[in-house]
């Protein structure tokens, strides 16, 4: 899936941080990564391409179709967002049924969807912790648990927000082999890091933001 | 010391006043004057309402269903309204009185605590809360979506499953807001605090004369309120 940022703006009143004039472009399988310093305002624009935050002008556009009025759920069939804290998008009892409830909930058969929990689980060699409370993982466990939740639904992109943060080097590994899978299924994948060796495993073009403002490279 | 704003001490008296009145009074009539004080000092204060009520958006949908459903539960429609009114009133008056308190930076509530003999911890303690309040509501919102971004919309959903969401819903909020709060209390403990029995403040507080004018009026205004409620006979039943 193509994804386009057009012209971007956002300020947080609270603060008046701005993000202005961002756009960008990251073609159907293709893996961009975006760095910058802390507080550069790289969530902030992972967060608008995801619709957490609405942009006060431009627009985010999937496969050349705007989604300024598309429903939360159509936006994340489209695109999966990692969040950088991802304790926050664990909901369910057990890492198991975190994987299956929204799935079930969608329609999908209950089986089916254990058979493929299971299935990302074992790839990301989680299934040890399958029965285990998501609130009691440690950090590198909430991420994969996370980043398989976004998998469940296989969606058209990706945005993965300091994913590597608390992996070992073997997950590391593997996450970047999925990435490289998923890529060859035709994903478009934002991949924010500070990792620069991982940011050049993964992507061909690296854009960075300055204080809300972005520049290519 | 610069300070245009009245003494918070003075604001806490007449806060406590008209929440304790807010609380006793069981009419929607007799509420009324409450309320139009309230609104006064909040307009005289500039206090901080229309942001406050922005913030609590999400909440108005819950008001009002608490309101009419205590309207349709008591029967009798005209006492019904009376009695949903009441609620929705009483909202009021404990928003405007938070509006009140908003307008301060939460250091200064915190000194004007100390200065009327609270204990420091407990003072802190209300400063933090301040503080983890909109950090809860930021998580909460965040979750949300991120629910919402996996396909799920509750409002879509039938009461049950939706109920079962909502527990979902609430688990990484209560988890991170508890974390937070043990590690912050970890922290502080690790650099020392409570440690001595008294704490010197920076910038205590002083009674302006324009602060002992305002305290002059709440007592006025107490005062008038209970003549109000004593002799000219709006009928305050209390308890
Ligand atoms: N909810 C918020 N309200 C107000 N200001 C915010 C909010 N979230 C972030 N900011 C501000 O916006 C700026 C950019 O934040 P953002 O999280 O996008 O940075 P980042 O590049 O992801 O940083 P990091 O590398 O630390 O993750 C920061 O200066 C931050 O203070
Ligand atoms: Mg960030």
């Amino acid at each position: 899936m193509i994804i386009e940022a057009r012209a971007l703006f956002y300020e947080y009143p609270q603060t008046g941080f701005c993000l202005r004039d961002v756009s960008f472009t990251i073609a159907a399988g293709e893996a961009v990564a975006l760095a910058g310093r802390n507080g550069s305002g790289k969530s902030t624009c992972a967060k608008l391409l995801c619709g957490l935050l609405k942009q006060k002008s431009g627009a985010v556009l999937f496969d050349g179709e705007d989604a300024a009025q598309w429903p939360l759920g159509r936006r994340g069939r489209k695109i999966g967002y990692l969040f950088q804290e991802p304790s926050r998008q664990l909901f369910a009892p057990t890492a198991l049924e975190d994987l299956t409830f929204a799935p079930i909930l969608n329609g999908m058969p209950p089986q089916e969807a254990g058979r493929r929990a299971e299935a990302l689980l074992a790839r990301f060699e989680l299934s040890h912790i399958a029965q285990q409370g998501t609130y009691t993982l440690s950090r590198g466990e909430q991420q994969r648990l996370a980043l398989c939740g976004l998998l469940m639904q296989e969606p058209a992109a990706l945005a993965l927000d300091e994913p590597t943060t608390g992996l070992d080097a073997r997950r590391r590994d593997i996450l970047l082999e999925t990435i490289r899978e998923c890529r060859r299924g035709g994903t478009s994948i934002l991949l924010i890091t500070h990792d620069s060796a991982f940011a050049r495993q993964c992507a061909e073009r690296e854009l960075r933001l300055e204080n809300g403002v972005l520049h290519a490279e | 010391m610069r300070n245009k704003q009245t003494d918070p001490r003075v604001v806490f008296l007449f806060v406590l006043l008209l929440s304790s009145g807010a609380a006793l009074t069981r009419q929607a009539l007799p509420m009324i004057p409450l309320l139009c004080s309230a609104a006064l000092a909040a307009v005289l204060a500039k206090a901080p309402f229309g942001q406050l009520l922005r913030r609590l958006r999400g909440l108005w949908a819950t008001i009002l269903a608490v309101a009419a459903l205590q309207a349709l539960l008591s029967g009798d429609l005209a006492r019904g309204l009376l009695a949903g009114a009441c609620v929705l009133e009483r909202l009021l008056i404990l928003l405007l009185a938070g509006a009140l308190l908003a307008g301060y930076p939460g250091h200064v509530l915190v000194q004007a605590m100390l200065q009327l003999r609270a204990p420091y911890q407990l003072a802190y303690m209300v400063s933090l809360g301040l503080r983890f309040f909109p950090q809860f509501s930021e998580s909460f919102r965040d979750s949300l979506a991120a629910l919402q971004l996996r396909g799920v919309e509750p409002r879509r959903l039938k009461p049950r499953a939706r109920l079962k969401l909502y527990t979902y819903l609430l688990l990484p909020t209560i988890v991170s807001g508890v974390n937070g709060a043990r590690k912050l209390a970890m922290a502080m403990e690790l650099r020392g605090f409570g440690a001595y029995p008294r704490r010197s403040a920076y910038a205590p507080l002083h009674m302006r004369r324009g602060d002992w004018l305002a305290f002059a009026g709440v007592l006025l205004w107490a005062a008038g309120m209970a003549v109000l409620v004593i002799f000219v006979g709006i009928n305050y039943p209390i308890g």
